[in-house]
């Protein structure tokens, strides 16, 4: 592994398939990386590649046609995985770690004014809790997330875009959890909207220390958060390396092509795109998930699927071995 | 750009929505379009970058004839559109293409593609079944759905989504337009499907000497992409110059906002904060007296800006700035 083997979060073989009609559909499938505390690993990958299953089988929120779901997350040196429902629920989810959903913005209650939504994940993690205690802390965490104090009485929709999705960060951050899991946070969000945005999760990052998992399609925004990045490709990560050494040179081919693909606004480039469309998770190919794609590709590739690591960083090719 | 050369003219165009409280009383209007000007030379692309709630799809609806203005024109290869004629406005409509946002849901999920492509052939009074095949199949390989004979017969919901936006746009091509209205065609896609529909648009304006309004919230792709920006903010065009000229000297400090805004993929974009304003957008219902950026702007002249609209100004051959601060009395006041 790249990072520290006792990292804050360990992932772990993480493998979680889907029952379907057509059968088993491999979203994510042997995800492994570990984070250190306080670091933001930023996993990119087009539609279909499995980023929102990896949070979700992170964060144990399961829809209930799961086929298989195995392999271990550590959070701190705990198998939070080996915990029973209750107890995960009670212990973890929202107060160790948190989630801010896709499409945030959208994802509020309509009939509650957003003091009462904010605070809900107090009432339900803190019993006891004085009402005016708890309304402080949503206050302080409107303060982090730069919403102005005489939102707390509204309603979602008074609130634009921008601001609802402020709101949604704040509702994951009133317990203070330690991991922050953002799924794709900005994507729906207008430019100016999307830097003021980016410039809340660095301040928040900065003065809070707090370890962020951030999944999203949009290389170029990744960049402004990331310290470790992580690509996935047909469920599975195919490189995993820093920030530093992966934007001055991807080394997986797909890497490579996706990089290729984004344009630039200050940087004269040659545009590519990646022929061909990514494999069926129901009947992945035998080999490397990419081999049908890859410029590079030669036999073994089509027969054996490649191993992970090189040189310090993770990337599952047979070019580098 | 001489005269001659103009396909598009838009003269102070305003589209303006009334509102109405209990389907009775007039509460307002919601100026999604007011007063914007521009022209689209033959065979040129001109992109339109602003954000969501600016006005740009309005705008592309409005040229396209699916509203009609509330004021002012739009003249099209010399011909003004007058929205009642309805023979005019059918005969306009075959010279216009559309490339709508989201593949899937501008497609009729239970036509198969040779439907989807005669269906404008026939509107349009091509009655010779031959002759509607050989134009199905050359907007098939113009866009690159090859083996043609492998489309042919399948429904939407079995292409990928990149396929479903060349479909879009081989529909769009059928009648061999001379204008392609594209509202946002990429925006839906992955990254690396986006810059083939990019390329595919790019090429058949070259192949084709097509005029393309690209209408986007994206300036990255812009760069790749179009020989002239216009820049829309709160319904108004603020500012419009060559695609390099506005990106190596932006004039209006909304366009420096966009510019600051958006990151390239970098890795020292971690250890800094983006300068942006803050704010929102303005309301279209009750725009800001004065401009319409004033209250976001880091540039704002009190006194100045929030009093009259700015005037458009020429800064230089083909860039045009709607902004007090290059106004002439403007600058020697605040020497």
């Amino acid at each position: 592994m790249i990072m520290d083997t006792n990292g804050f979060l360990r992932v772990e073989n993480l493998t979680l398939h889907f029952r379907t009609m057509a059968g088993p559909v491999q979203a994510v499938d042997g995800v492994s990386f570990s984070l250190s505390r306080g670091r933001t690993l930023v996993v990119i990958g087009e539609s279909g590649s499995g980023k929102s299953s990896l949070a979700k089988a992170i964060l144990r929120l399961l829809p209930r046609n799961v086929h298989a779901y195995r392999g271990r997350v550590l959070l701190d040196g705990q198998d939070v995985m080996a915990l029973d429902e209750e107890r995960f629920r009670r212990e973890v989810r929202w107060t160790r770690m948190a989630l801010v959903p896709q499409a945030a913005q959208n994802s509020l209650n309509p009939v509650l004014r957003i003091e009462d939504q904010v605070s809900e994940p107090l009432w339900a993690h803190r019993p006891g809790l004085s009402r005016e205690a708890a309304l402080e802390t949503v206050r302080e965490a409107f303060r982090l997330v730069g919403l102005p104090l005489d939102f707390l009485p509204r309603y979602p929709f008074e609130l634009s875009g921008g601001m609802r999705q402020r709101a949604a960060i704040a509702m994951a951050l009133v317990t203070q959890p330690d991991l922050l899991v953002l799924d794709e946070p900005t994507s729906a969000l207008d430019v100016l909207t999307q830097a003021n945005l980016m410039n809340v999760l660095k301040r928040i990052k900065r003065d809070l220390g707090t370890t962020f998992l951030l999944i999203t399609h949009d290389i170029a925004t990744a960049s402004d958060l990331a310290d470790e990045v992580a690509v996935m490709y047909a469920g599975q990560v195919v490189e995993l390396a820093s920030a530093e050494r992966f934007y001055r040179e991807p080394l997986h081919p797909y890497a490579k092509k996706l990089m290729a693909s984004v344009p630039t606004l200050r940087e004269d480039k040659q545009l590519e795109s990646i022929p061909g469309r990514p494999p069926s998770l129901v009947n992945p190919p035998a080999g490397c998930r990419f081999a049908d794609r890859c410029p590079f590709r030669f036999h073994r590739c089509t027969v054996e699927p490649p191993p992970a690591a090189v040189d310090g960083r993770q990337v599952k090719c047979w070019l580098y071995h | 750009m001489h005269q001659h050369d103009v396909l598009l003219t838009v003269e102070d165009l305003h589209t303006w929505f009334e509102l109405r409280r209990f389907g009775f009383f007039r509460v307002g209007y919601v100026r999604a379009v007011d007063g914007v000007s521009f022209q689209v030379g033959r065979g040129e692309a001109v992109a339109v970058v602003g954000e969501s709630g600016c006005g740009k799809s309005t705008l592309a609806r409005t040229i396209l004839g699916l509203h009609a203005p509330t004021k002012g024109r739009i003249v099209f290869a010399g011909q003004p559109l007058d929205p009642k004629d309805e023979a005019a406005m059918r005969a306009y409509r075959a010279q216009v293409g559309y490339v709508q946002q989201d593949p899937f849901g501008a497609l009729p999920p239970f036509m198969d593609v040779r439907r989807i492509l005669t269906e404008p052939l026939v509107i349009h009074g091509i009655k010779d079944r031959a002759r509607r095949e050989v134009r199905i199949r050359e907007a098939l390989e113009d866009v690159r759905l090859t083996p043609v004979e492998d489309f042919l017969d399948k429904f939407p919901h079995q292409l990928s989504g990149g396929q479903q936006q060349r479909l879009v746009i081989a529909r769009a091509l059928i009648l061999r337009p001379k204008l392609i209205v594209a509202d946002e065609p990429v925006s839906m896609l992955d990254a690396s499907v986006r810059v083939e529909i990019l390329q595919l648009l790019r090429r058949l304006q070259e192949t084709y000497g097509i005029s393309i309004l690209y209408i986007t919230h994206d300036l990255s792709t812009v760069r790749f992409f179009s020989e002239r920006i216009l820049v829309m903010y709160g319904a108004k065009i603020v500012e419009q110059a060559r695609t390099q000229d506005l990106l190596s000297r932006p004039q209006h400090p909304y366009t420096r906002a966009l510019l600051n805004a958006i990151p390239d993929p970098d890795p020292d974009n971690a250890r800094r904060f983006r300068e942006v304003p803050g704010g929102e957008p303005p309301s279209l219902l009750h725009p800001p007296p004065g401009c319409r950026f004033h209250l976001r702007c880091p540039a704002v002249i009190r006194g100045v800006c929030d009093g009259a609209a700015p005037p458009d100004l020429e800064l230089a051959p083909a860039h045009k700035v709607a902004c007090w601060l290059y106004a002439d009395h403007v600058r020697q006041d605040s020497a």
